[in-house]
């Protein structure tokens, strides 16, 4: 378990090292010279050949790529992530005062996601081939398949617009959180409830699953005392890949209702063309991520005996 | 090699939807970016069976045009990620070593960044339009390829028959070509519909921000984000478009299922009937 851990713990560094330098090649890749800008955000409207040069050599864009790359990553771990063009804020302060937002966010929609997935998927295998199967399996399409800044908009107009219950913009309150996590989450249920009822059912016809039931034990207890556990281990495997969903995703749902997280702030950032925001917004996402992502394999070795006891599987 | 009847049902749902738009220029009644003044916000009317938009444009018209680009751009980009993903999952697979560790790190890279956030931040930086959407769709999607073809192509490698394969002087392109790339290529087919409905999905998501197809264009999502504020008075502007990307990518993703059952790869298929 512990190999496992730290096996885990070290394919981690080339990941971030990797998003950094997605993130660096971003903010190269924006049009514009930064030092022209730099000069106008010191009202130098009409900068002269020599001063862009003096400039560009004071910000070090004439070293060697690879150099400017190492001076950004040690200055983006320290915290500074280069001032906001627009008013001069440091961008690593504002997207830290952010981000509780964006994961109360997405963890309040994981929430969801697990909540109405697994019940969602268990309810479906337990009445496999039913009328309610086939009910829930058609909801499970229908959430994934439905575009969700659409389906934002019509749930603004029922529940704020026509039925008074929900704010439409801000976070007020934890009543703020309700739609917008909801419809954050609205495919990701689907996919998960698919998943849990194909797992779930596949893990009922295992031999133990047969044994554990020839031996007498109802149908009920063999779901929830064998097959559940073991049913939850594809599906946790895949809980990293919609956090990573939900956090990217939020930003088109905090944009829509309004919600002051890390997404509004790099779209509001594109709007303006404060690139440094956006490669700030970039590499924050990643990190979070792929620590969140690691919380995760940690909780997986927890669930899966294989890892747990063996210390590794392949 | 029996076809449910809801397949061809799904199949007939979405061939209306490509025909119509490949049809569009024939079949529409007005000009979709003509804009008449005299009728702006109509409702549904004998000439304008879906209404007019706040510039007086035919709402019809407009939808049939609005699914053409994001179409094709799900479709080429979901190609070209499948040829990006299944080149590099192949040589992984089938050559090991540290080939293949270089290929999963970058692809490790690639699923360590959120692909809405990669594609935000592709369109932000590069502006909005179809060069950037192209990109983002292609670099967020590879991976999902790549995993795949390079697990498949691991146990392809295992059986005896590519041994012998080897045993009779075989080269490795000779293997790729006659014995993996066949027996992969069914799951990829799987992975690839629903790449497909996903991308339909992140080019009108992208499209409605403001950061994928640009107005006037005739698109979806580009028609959903210009009829926002107008739903109260003209719901027809935000449901229509937003009903044909719905029915375009139900029906994608009812077709990856129906495929998946099909090839009964990996799946629950087994235990479900």
């Amino acid at each position: 378990m512990i190999h496992y851990c730290i096996r885990k713990l070290l394919t981690m560094i080339p990941v971030l090292l990797g998003i950094s330098i997605v993130a660096f090649a971003l903010g190269k890749l924006s049009p514009g010279d930064p030092a022209i800008e730099a000069l106008r955000r010191i009202a130098v409207e009409d900068p002269t050949a020599e001063q862009i040069e003096a400039m560009r050599e004071e910000m070090g864009l004439l070293d060697p790529v690879p150099v400017q790359y190492g001076t950004w990553l040690k200055h983006a771990l320290s915290g500074d992530l280069g001032e906001s063009y627009l008013d001069g804020t440091p961008i690593g302060a504002e997207l830290l005062r952010r981000l509780p937002v964006t994961v109360r966010l997405s963890l309040l929609a994981l929430f969801w996601t697990l909540l109405f997935g697994l019940s969602g998927g268990i309810c479906m295998a337990w009445h496999q081939n039913s009328a309610a199967d086939k009910v829930l399996s058609g909801v499970a399409v229908f959430l994934l398949s439905i575009p969700g800044f659409w389906l934002a908009i019509f749930a603004i107009i029922l529940f704020s617009e026509i039925l008074h219950w929900l704010p439409t913009s801000g976070i007020d309150s934890w009543r703020s959180y309700l739609m917008p996590s909801l419809v954050l989450a609205a495919s990701n249920i689907g996919v998960t409830a698919r998943l849990t009822r194909g797992s779930l059912l596949k893990e009922m016809g295992q031999h133990y699953a047969l044994v554990a039931s020839s031996k007498g034990l109802s149908r009920r207890s063999v779901l929830t005392k064998h097959a559940f556990r073991n049913s939850l281990v594809p599906v946790v495997t895949l809980v990293g890949n919609y956090f990573g969903g939900i956090l990217g995703g939020s930003a088109i749902v905090e944009s829509i209702f309004a919600v002051p997280g890390i997404g509004k702030y790099a779209l509001d950032a594109i709007y303006t063309r404060d690139y440094l925001v956006i490669q700030g917004y970039v590499l924050f996402t990643g990190a979070t991520f792929v620590l969140v992502t690691l919380a995760i394999d940690l909780l997986y070795a927890v669930i899966n005996p294989k890892i747990r006891l063996e210390g590794g599987v392949r | 090699m029996r076809v449910r009847r809801s397949t061809w049902i799904l199949i007939g749902i979405l061939a209306i939807l490509v025909g119509v738009s490949m049809l569009a220029p024939v079949l529409a009644p007005y000009e979709p970016n003509a804009i008449d003044m005299s009728r702006i916000q109509e409702g549904p009317s004998a000439a304008h069976w879906l209404g007019t938009d706040n510039l007086g444009r035919d709402v019809l018209s407009r939808v049939m045009y609005g699914g053409r680009q994001s179409m094709l751009l799900a479709v080429i980009a979901t190609s070209c990620s499948l040829l990006l993903g299944m080149t590099v999952g192949v040589v992984a697979g089938y050559f090991g070593g540290f080939i293949d560790t270089c290929l999963t790190i970058v692809s490790n890279i690639f699923q360590g960044l959120p692909g809405t956030t990669l594609m935000i931040a592709i369109a932000g930086i590069m502006g909005g339009g179809i060069d950037s959407l192209l990109l983002s769709l292609v670099l967020t999607s590879w991976v999902s390829f790549s995993r795949l073809a390079r697990g498949e192509t691991m146990a392809v490698c295992g059986e005896n028959f590519i041994e012998g394969e080897r045993s009779v002087g075989a080269g490795s392109f000779r293997i790729i070509v006659r014995n993996v790339l066949p027996n992969i290529i069914g799951n990829l087919a799987v992975v690839f519909t629903t790449r497909v409905g996903r991308a339909v999905l992140s080019v009108a998501s992208l499209s409605f921000l403001g950061l994928g197809l640009q107005p006037p264009t005739p698109d979806w999502g580009v028609m959903i984000s210009d009829a926002r504020g107008m739903f109260r008075s003209s719901p027809l502007l935000v449901i229509a478009p937003g009903a044909c990307i719905f029915v375009l990518s139900m029906c994608v993703n009812l077709l990856g299922d129906a495929l998946r059952d099909y090839m009964d790869v990996r799946s629950d298929a087994g235990f479900d009937k």
